[in-house]
């Protein structure tokens, strides 16, 4: 109890004192400004979700801005519309928009969607401007409802700008909620690990392009709201209002600071105040110079916005950890725990797979299958072609020739997040650790495939979600403490030890709860006693029944791991037996000491 | 009519070409893209007429100045805003940013220095020339006689020279290319003017055929941008060829269809080309490394 209040006294108080100012008896000016910067707060969260979370930049807010402003107010002008349903409406068409605008999202992103949004932008403007038949051109857009104009009813009653500041600020809490709800979950962690490693993202079973493109019309969509709002304050629209506002939005929220709960409302204060402070100063006319700097200036000399002075790192945790025990002992029956049929079909079979780049052939017609609690190592030289047919069995490449099948289902072709959610799940060669994230949050990210509701549903207050929530984190922190690594739960994983995050890394795969796990290199550079760690891990999974596919270079510890090997050299099976059988096969040997002996 | 549209289209074609190859030139070698572009092309042309009007400069003289002014404005933009960013994180996108907000700073130096109106720039030639049935202006002709000739010789600065190639090897490897003796530092500066001089001259080019204002070089950024994308970015035959099929499409819809149509060819070019073959006309899609 003590602690929610705690967590969330400073937002009452500021939602309290937000409640008063109208009845504080101030100049009505300040009721003015306070419209006004809850319209931005508005605008300041829906670029926060894009490019604080998702890591995306859009250059172009002030179309959707405009979008809806423009679209709430023709509906309540040319056709009637109350604005209760104007405004839903403005924010259907802004959602539309930008579904259609951010399909290109599906095969990019980046600098990509900045362009986009500015030739996006620079259209919208031009359109406003030559179609005056539909939005009064130049002219404007006259007597739309607004408490400006006096005409603004909802409900029948017709509001004053005082009215009017509560609407604003009960949109503007409400997208707050929404925008915390949905990102403190395990949708707002699969954000951040895309802007962290898109290819460690789509390993843990995220789906990449459907992720972006969804933030992109969440933040279009609010930013058409909070356009709907401004229309209806001001009564008139042309397309001047719109000038600058794209480069204001994305101003406010650097200068707030991505992802924390604070840095809307502090950019948004800034920037209701800043034309009013250059005004005083006889400056009005260097507005455009002064945002061009802050966005020139903000990521160097404030990397982290204002919010970081006041709030601590922002939290991606739904529960506390410490309201979340994990055993300790090590019990993984709830994580890790396997029963094999004899007649299982093999877990992965892949039936002569070839891939070629450009004219090399780095495969040629191998095969290979992994039976069900096995562990499979896949042996061979530098160059033989393993992380090749590592990327191939878990669908980074697509084979030129062959067929890969798992669990029985051919899935030759299958994107990489696909394959993980149906259980293959993998550890990278080059650590994919999610930078500036917690070991505990990394592991999470793991868990994604055992999230099993849409995303839009996080936001909602459902009992189901939190239990979801409550054991994955109880998975994570016992495959943890079953690693040994519970004393870095809450450490910034990549300032860890090499050896320990590629134990953070192990233990990110094995909270997904793999059908099968592919090690791509998980013992490269530990030292004697992590290599005795992880070996003893290892051991622990394989009695829990856990088919393993590992590619390993020291071959001692893996010959004592495996019951089965495969050697590839020059792209090609040239060996399939046991460990013993290996030790004792002339051509594994040439392979191995006429070739890259030095490497194994 | 076709035929003057076909001219015209080919003209600015080779313009947007130009500033398509400046997105490459610091795309080899930074891996960045300069979101400030059109601003360098529009800082070229004020700055010409600024020298010329207020230091009483000849045009040719006020013209090199300005391009020798636009060429370090591009070596202060790698100072200030591509740097420290890359510094900081080499995998961020951040530039997008730090390049945009380095673009309207100037826009709004600009402001402050000319203003807002719109200032007359010399034509190269007077008159015109009666072509089939079109009359063209000999300005135009001009302007594609200089574009050709550009491109030549970018390419065989590109290909040909050994600056040229030390600015190939830094875009297929940096480590192997400065292991190799080049000084990559180097390179990226004779990137970034390139770039700027590129923008620069494409500004020249077409300020007589415009008017020269501070927001001249926005939506050229975004024509460029999309010339250097549909043909596939980092591929110069490829901006070259997306310039030209951008330049001829707005021509043609602004013609034939509607001219407030004309501006938003280059958006639809990127959109498309983006969903259907994102790698551009002639980009080669790339494996990443895992």
């Amino acid at each position: 109890m003590a602690k929610a209040v705690r967590r969330y006294l400073p937002f009452l108080l500021v939602a309290l004192a937000l409640m008063l100012l109208p009845w504080l008896g101030l100049n009505p000016f300040y009721t003015h400004l306070g419209i006004n910067l809850g319209i931005y707060v508005i605008l300041a969260i829906s670029m926060d979700l894009l490019v604080g979370f998702s890591g995306q930049t859009s250059l172009g807010h002030a179309a959707f801005y405009a979008l809806g402003a423009y679209a709430s107010g023709l509906l309540a002008v040319r056709l009637g519309f109350p604005v209760w349903l104007s405004i839903p409406c403005a924010a259907v068409i802004g959602a539309v928009i930008t579904g259609l605008l951010g399909m290109p999202l599906m095969r990019v992103s980046g600098f990509y969607l900045a362009m986009l949004t500015i030739a996006f932008d620079l259209l919208t403007m031009t359109l406003i401007d030559q179609w005056p038949a539909l939005t009064g051109g130049v002219n404007g857009l006259y007597n739309i409802p607004s408490p400006t104009m006096g005409n603004f009813l909802m409900f029948g009653a017709r509001l004053s700008h005082r009215g009017y500041y509560y609407v604003v600020w009960i949109l503007a809490a409400l997208a707050f909620i929404f925008q915390r709800r949905f990102v403190n979950s395990w949708v707002g962690r699969a954000l951040v690990a895309i802007e962290g490693s898109p290819l460690a993202a789509s390993a843990m079973g995220i789906n990449v392009a459907r992720y972006r493109w969804m933030t992109f019309v969440l933040s279009g969509t609010l930013a058409a709201i909070a356009g709907s709002l401004f229309g209806h304050n001001v009564g008139y629209l042309n397309s001047e209002a719109f000038h600058g506002v794209s480069n204001m939005v994305l101003a406010m929220a650097l200068v707030g600071g991505l992802r924390y709960p604070a840095g809307p409302f502090i950019g948004a204060l800034i920037f209701v105040l800043v034309p009013q402070w250059l005004n005083q100063w006889g400056l009005g006319d260097k507005q455009g110079l002064v945002y061009g700097l802050i966005l020139l200036l903000s990521l160097v000399v404030l990397p982290k916005g204002l919010a970081s002075f006041i709030s601590k790192r922002p939290q991606l945790l739904r529960l506390d950890p410490a309201d979340v025990p994990a055993d300790g002992v090590e019990n993984l029956e709830r994580v890790v725990s396997y029963q094999h049929g004899e007649d299982e079909p093999p877990v992965l079979k892949l039936e002569k797979v070839s891939i070629h780049f450009g004219g090399n052939v780095a495969l040629q017609d191998v095969d290979l299958e992994v039976r069900p609690g096995e562990t499979h190592a896949l042996i061979g030289p530098n160059g033989a072609g393993k992380t090749t047919l590592i990327n191939i069995i878990s669908g980074i490449y697509t084979p030129t020739s062959g067929e890969t099948y798992f669990n029985g289902e051919r899935t030759t072709g299958l994107p990489p997040h696909v394959l993980t959610q149906r259980g293959m799940v993998r550890t990278f060669q080059n650590l994919q650790i999610f930078p500036g994230l917690t070991v505990l949050e990394n592991v999470m990210i793991g868990a994604h495939p055992t999230f099993r509701h849409a995303a839009l549903t996080s936001v909602l207050p459902l009992k189901a979600l939190n239990e979801e929530e409550r054991e994955a984190m109880a998975a994570a922190r016992e495959v943890l403490a079953f690693l040994g690594l519970s004393e870095y739960e809450n450490t910034i994983a990549t300032e860890l030890p090499y050896g320990t995050q590629k134990m953070v890394e192990l233990a990110r795969a094995i909270v997904a709860k793999p059908k099968l796990l592919l090690l791509d290199e998980p013992a490269a550079g530990l030292h004697k006693e992590e290599l005795d760690r992880f070996e003893e891990g290892i051991r622990k999974l394989q009695q829990r029944g856990l088919t393993i596919l590992i590619i390993e270079h020291h071959l001692d510890l893996v010959l004592r791991l495996a019951d089965r090997v495969t050697v590839l050299n020059y792209g090609k099976r040239i060996f399939l037996g046991s460990p013993d059988e290996a030790r004792a096969d002339e051509q594994v040997k040439e392979v191995y000491i006429g070739g890259a002996a030095a490497t194994a | 009519m076709l035929l003057l549209f076909l001219i015209l289209g080919i003209t600015w074609g080779g313009i947007y070409a130009l500033v398509g190859l400046g997105f490459n030139t610091t795309f080899w070698t930074l891996r960045i893209l300069n979101f400030a572009q059109g601003e360098y092309l529009m800082a070229a042309v004020l700055l010409s007429i600024g020298f010329n009007r207020w230091v009483n400069l000849p045009w040719p003289i006020a013209i090199v100045l300005a391009l020798a002014v636009t060429a370090a404005l591009g070596l202060v933009l790698e100072r200030v805003a591509i740097r420290p960013v890359l510094q900081h994180d080499p995998r961020s996108h951040s530039w997008v940013v730090t390049t945009l907000g380095a673009g309207i700073v100037l826009q709004n130096l600009a402001v402050l220095l000319f203003g807002t109106s719109e200032y007359p720039f010399p034509k190269l030639m007077e008159g015109v020339v009666q072509l089939l049935d079109a009359r063209v202006e000999k300005q135009l002709l001009a302007v594609f006689a200089i574009t050709v000739v550009l491109v030549v010789l970018f390419d065989i600065f590109v290909n040909r020279t050994l600056m040229g190639k030390a600015i190939k090897a830094v875009a297929f490897d940096r480590m192997a290319a400065e292991a190799q003796g080049i000084n990559s530092r180097g390179i990226v500066m004779l990137s970034m003017i390139l770039m700027a001089l590129l923008a620069g001259i494409a500004g020249l080019l077409i300020a007589p055929m415009v008017s020269a204002h501070p927001y001249m070089g926005t939506l050229m950024t975004v024509k460029g941008f999309s010339a250097a994308v549909l043909g596939g970015l980092g591929s110069p035959v490829g901006a070259i060829v997306g310039g030209l099929v951008v330049g001829i499409a707005e021509q043609l819809v602004g013609g034939y269809i509607n001219p407030g149509l004309k501006d938003a060819i280059g958006l639809i070019f990127l959109f498309v080309i983006l969903i259907a073959r994102p790698q551009g006309l002639f980009g080669k899609k790339v494996a990443e490394r895992v």
